[in-house]
């Protein structure tokens, strides 16, 4: 009876025994892998005992119910009664060592805990290393692309300096501190006619061509650290002069100690020439004028004391003393008209005339004058005269004496020696100008009075031997003619560079096309 | 023989013009101004007058230029320490006979006059 009334009870009892004995192997197994996959995990650890624990709780408890039911249904109520005690026993110590383990677990977890914050601190320590450790490496990344930056930078810039160097028109050097060049550009050894190779051997003292330059150069660069527009003279390979404008710097090492020169120089020679060239023509215009300011003032009171001469020798015949003294009197005055009428051939203000003229007729014509007396003193005449010579136009009376002034010059070089004379004529390459040339082998002229030549009373004769107005009346005529008279002295050539010492006068004078030519100038 | 003015601003120049051609028979005023120059002309018959260029006020060719207006038929020598091409060419269209540069010589002078005098 009652049994049959117990039963919804107790079979409950039964299967949820079971049902603990599975769910909690579930559990187990469950933890046990959890272990098994962390095992460093304090949580599951203390799980899995847990589980164990209760596995052990459920097998007991459910052991002991299902005993109790088999005992109890098969009417051996007495057998379970003296089983009970322990079966409630083995229950409460197992439920004890649960609890155990959850005391332990709440100590375990503060533990866990206190572990798990000293591992958050770590991890956050960890963490602010990781992310100066990224910022260290990003800086390291930014910083080898800020040295690649910086590098492109500086080979750009030291791409440009180096073109610079490189490409200058103008002479650029460095020196060391015994003013030995390190380095060169190449319009500087250009400049200097030196090759690339040259250049390691060479010292300033070797280009440049005073001494005294150098010195000044050197000290300017060691006491004030810098050279600024010095006007130098610098010598070539070849041994000629170039006029340059150097401006230097001192270099100086990292430690301040002064360790050479660097320096630029600009070819100023073009430059120079133009100037000297400039200056002259100046000088001789503004000495044209003059002379011819003077030519003219004084014409009136030498005509005034010509005339009363020439008058009083009407009264006083030429044997008597008188008249011999007013005949030198005339005789002088007359010279002097000479001198201003050539003063005023220089200042171009006379008239002349023109006429088509070939130059090699025009010097047969001059020879033919001249040649006699220079062969009396053993200098001979050779022509050099081109048969197909353009024609120019011009004033032939003005032209002949031009040349009969250089021959007369020639021969005055050559005084009591033997000489020769080279007269030569040929076209331009372009054909427009006539050049006329006449070289002698006389004593040449001496540098200091080279830019004196065609100044009005400029001479080298002794006083009363000459004017010294040959070569400027020549200049003035010449310059009327829009050529040009040139002199070279010493004569070198050209191709070989052989000194034939002498003078040479170059003679530049335009032609005309043969269809400009004046048909008739003596209407 | 004829009658000459002479004109130049220097006198010493212009008397020494005169005495050389009085030598030669002519009669021969000199003059240092123009006005007196050109009032003299305006009152007498001048065959010939020789000036110079560079005067006080005016230049020799405007002289000659007012000589001619005066008296068409009268000659003229001009005469010169500037010789220039312009003052030569207008000279020339002024209607002077002959232009000369000093320093002029004597015999020059003497023979230019002459020549200028026996034009017709």
């Amino acid at each position: 009876m009652t049994g049959l009334l117990m039963f919804p009870a107790n079979f409950t009892d039964m299967t949820g025994s079971l049902v603990i004995i599975v769910f909690s192997f579930l559990s187990l197994r469950y933890a046990y892998l959890l272990t098994q996959n962390q095992p460093e995990n304090f949580l599951w650890g203390f799980l899995f005992y847990f589980c164990v624990t209760l596995s052990a709780f459920a097998v007991s408890r459910a052991m002991g119910h299902l005993v109790k039911q088999v005992l109890l249904i098969g009417g051996n109520n007495e057998q379970w009664k003296k089983m009970a005690p322990f079966a409630g026993g083995f229950n409460t110590l197992l439920m004890t060592s649960l609890a155990a383990v959850t005391i332990y677990y709440h100590k375990g977890i503060e533990g866990y805990r206190a572990i798990e914050k000293k591992a958050r601190s770590l991890k956050s320590t960890n963490n602010e290393l990781q992310q100066t450790g990224a910022k260290l490496h990003e800086m390291n990344i930014h910083l080898e692309e800020m040295v690649d930056n910086r590098t492109k930078e500086l080979s750009v810039s030291e791409k440009k300096f180096r073109n610079f160097f490189i490409n200058s028109k103008d002479m650029i050097f460095f020196c060391d501190t015994k003013n030995r060049l390190v380095n060169m550009n190449a319009s500087g050894l250009e400049m200097l006619g030196y090759s690339f190779d040259e250049q390691a051997s060479l010292n300033l003292y070797d280009i440049f061509y005073n001494e005294n330059d150098l010195d000044n150069y050197f000290e300017e660069i060691v006491t004030h650290g810098f050279v600024e527009d010095l006007e130098v003279e610098f010598k070539k390979a070849d041994g000629s002069i170039i006029y340059v404008l150097l401006s230097a710097n001192a270099i100086h090492n990292d430690e301040g100690v002064f360790s050479g020169s660097e320096g630029i120089a600009k070819d100023l020679t073009r430059v120079k020439t133009m100037m000297t060239q400039l200056a002259s023509s100046e000088k001789m215009a503004s000495i044209g004028q003059m002379a011819a300011g003077v030519a003219h003032e004084i014409n009136t009171p030498l005509g005034v004391i010509l005339g009363y001469s020439q008058l009083l020798l009407d009264d006083f015949p030429v044997d008597t003393e008188e008249g011999e003294s007013l005949e030198v009197i005339e005789r002088q005055t007359k010279a002097c008209r000479k001198i201003v009428a050539d003063l005023l051939k220089f200042s171009r203000q006379s008239e002349s005339s023109r006429e088509n003229i070939s130059i090699n007729e025009m010097l047969t014509d001059v020879l033919a004058i001249t040649e006699h007396s220079l062969n009396m003193d053993h200098i001979f005449v050779h022509q050099d005269l081109i048969h197909n010579l353009n024609t120019i136009v011009g004033d032939t009376e003005k032209l002949r004496q031009v040349f009969i002034n250089i021959l007369n010059n020639a021969h005055h070089a050559m005084e009591g020696q033997s000489g020769d004379i080279y007269i030569s004529t040929r076209n331009s390459e372009d054909s427009k100008e006539v050049i006329a040339t006449v070289r002698d082998t006389g004593k040449g002229i001496p540098e200091d009075i080279r830019s004196s030549i065609f100044d009005p009373f400029f001479t080298t004769k002794p006083v009363g031997k000459g004017t010294g107005l040959g070569l400027s009346v020549s200049y003035g005529i010449i310059k009327e003619h829009e050529g040009t008279i040139k002199v070279e002295s010493p004569v070198i050539d050209n191709e070989t560079g052989e000194n034939f010492g002498g003078t040479k006068f170059i003679v530049t004078l335009p032609a005309i096309s043969s269809e400009a030519q004046i048909v008739d100038t003596t209407t | 023989m004829a009658e000459i003015i002479s004109l130049d601003d220097v006198k010493d120049a212009t008397v020494l013009i005169g005495k050389i051609l009085r030598k030669k028979g002519h009669t021969v005023h000199t003059f240092t101004e123009e006005d007196d120059a050109i009032n003299f002309a305006e009152e007498n018959k001048v065959d010939l007058a020789i000036l110079d260029i560079k005067l006080k006020k005016m230049n020799g060719v405007e002289v000659l230029a007012i000589l001619k207006k005066i008296d068409p038929s009268i000659r003229v020598i001009m005469l010169t320490g500037y010789p220039t091409v312009e003052t030569a060419r207008e000279a020339i269209s002024f209607g002077a006979d002959e232009y000369c540069v000093k320093p002029i010589d004597r015999d020059e002078l003497e023979e230019k006059v002459e020549k200028v005098l026996n034009l017709t």
